[in-house]
């Protein structure tokens, strides 16, 4: 089980002569992730979500701090853990694309990751991966600058595949994906979800995530809000803001209608 | 009115568009929708003047667009973060198209603080909208906008169409939108558009 106990991230405020103020960014978060659950993680955007994903592997920059507990299958994740179970325990699924290595062709820089994170792949087997998810398998011998945004979002995907991790964090795994691909994916990420692995997904697509997900965790304000299962959302059950951000989805009312909290002063 | 006649994109010898021609009207509100990897974003380039078509045409108000000064079509990038200059404020980059005052700002979601920070200290959605502010300067008369609000919540999502949609109204703005997102194209879009591959 992969735990976030009664985690906080601060973020630096800087003032002359180097000194700096702590204001808290996320508070008091603890989340269960059980392995075979795959977790989806809303909430507005820069809100934290990444830096939550990338806090439990020890990638948070210089001007933050994290504290509380990163809990994998009981034992308590140090700084130096952190470093040491990225990509065995742990794999991340990075937002953007510009996380892949645009001097590397795509099969050696899958391959370097899978070494890297203590997995030898048979020959052959970075293509397979890549053509499970409708991406051509001569695609391995092409540099990353090729690939549009929905073809680099498989391709970081994959990463995340041919490792053995137990827990996967994907941030926004199924942005700039047509549908079909989108749902091809996440029945992948659910099909991994019942070999046993655990999965946090940041998502923005709440109905994406009321279909696939077994839970929904809300962010909002800094704090994590609520927990509901899929079947609550589907249902509309939840807090008013989480039904305010269900409703501003396009397939339900979208520009009809008005919701007063949102504008750049909510997030002064 | 802005015309696309027989564009053909060939890259790294994929055949991307072959003698594609259609035409955005000010004020309309255009929607493409095709599978992920067809060319959308190189479609797009090609129609800001990113890139250079194989051969064909793309004409505003009957001209071809000059190389010089302003392009009045302008691309909203897929991934906002790699058109920022990573070494100067967001500020900096947006002064560079045109100086929005408060209420822009407001009207975007975007908070003035954000403006003195550098490209990696925000959020993708936040650079998002600052990227979509930075196109929406006066001079622009066609606007690209790829797969724009896949970064942000549905809420802001909603107030960002809205102000799209007013400008599209209010100063008769051509709008061409790449999304993946049917029930988006649908609410937003005067017509859609679903390129087929054949064979």
């Amino acid at each position: 089980m992969l735990k976030f106990d009664r985690f906080a991230i601060d973020i630096a405020h800087y003032h002359w002569l180097g000194h700096k103020t702590w204001h808290p960014l996320l508070s008091n978060i603890s989340l269960e992730i059980n392995p075979g659950e795959l977790v989806a993680l809303v909430g507005s955007s820069g809100e934290g979500k990444s830096l939550l994903l990338q806090s439990a592997l020890g990638l948070l920059p210089d001007n933050m701090r994290c504290h509380g507990d990163i809990v994998l299958d009981g034992q308590v994740l140090s700084a130096a853990g952190k470093v040491d179970q990225r990509g065995k325990s742990l794999c991340y699924v990075p937002q953007g694309v510009s996380a892949l290595n645009p001097l590397i062709k795509v099969g050696p820089q899958l391959n370097r990751a899978a070494q890297l994170s203590g997995v030898t792949l048979e020959p052959g087997a970075v293509a397979r991966q890549l053509q499970q998810y409708n991406l051509q398998p001569g695609l391995v011998d092409e540099y990353p600058r090729k690939l549009s945004g929905g073809m680099a979002k498989r391709v970081l995907a994959s990463c995340a595949a041919l490792t053995h991790a137990r827990y996967i964090l994907a941030d926004e795994i199924t942005s700039w994906l047509d549908d079909e691909h989108a749902c091809q994916l996440l029945t992948h990420l659910k099909g991994f979800c019942q070999q046993g692995r655990g999965i946090l997904w940041v998502t923005h697509d709440l109905a994406l995530a009321a279909r696939f997900a077994d839970k929904i965790a809300v962010l909002h304000q800094g704090e994590l809000h609520e927990t509901l299962s899929a079947k609550e959302l589907r249902e509309s059950a939840g807090s008013p803001w989480l039904q305010s951000l269900w409703a501003a989805l396009p397939e339900q009312q979208f520009l009809a209608r008005r919701v007063p909290e949102v504008g750049a002063d909510s997030y002064a | 009115m802005l015309e696309v006649r027989e564009l053909s994109i060939v890259q790294d010898g994929h055949r991307l568009w072959d003698s594609v021609s259609f035409q955005v009207g000010l004020g309309e509100c255009q929607g493409i929708s095709a599978p992920s990897g067809f060319g959308k974003t190189t479609l797009g380039r090609v129609l800001a003047q990113w890139q250079t078509a194989t051969s064909g045409s793309v004409t505003v108000g009957g001209k071809p667009l000059s190389k010089k000064g302003y392009c009045p079509v302008q691309l909203v990038p897929q991934h906002p973060e790699l058109t920022f200059n990573p070494y100067r404020t967001t500020g900096e980059s947006l002064r560079d198209a045109w100086s929005p005052d408060a209420p822009w700002l407001e009207r975007m979601a975007v908070n003035p603080a954000w403006l003195t920070r550098r490209p990696d200290e925000l959020s993708g959605g936040e650079l998002a909208r600052i990227a979509l502010l930075r196109a929406l300067d006066p001079r622009t008369r066609y606007l690209i906008a790829d797969e724009v609000t896949a970064q942000l919540d549905p809420h802001i999502q909603a107030q960002v169409w809205r102000v799209l949609l007013e400008e599209v109204k209010r100063r008769e703005l051509g709008l061409i939108v790449f999304s993946h997102n049917k029930a988006l194209l649908e609410k937003v879009c005067s017509s859609i558009w679903m390129p087929q591959r054949d064979g």
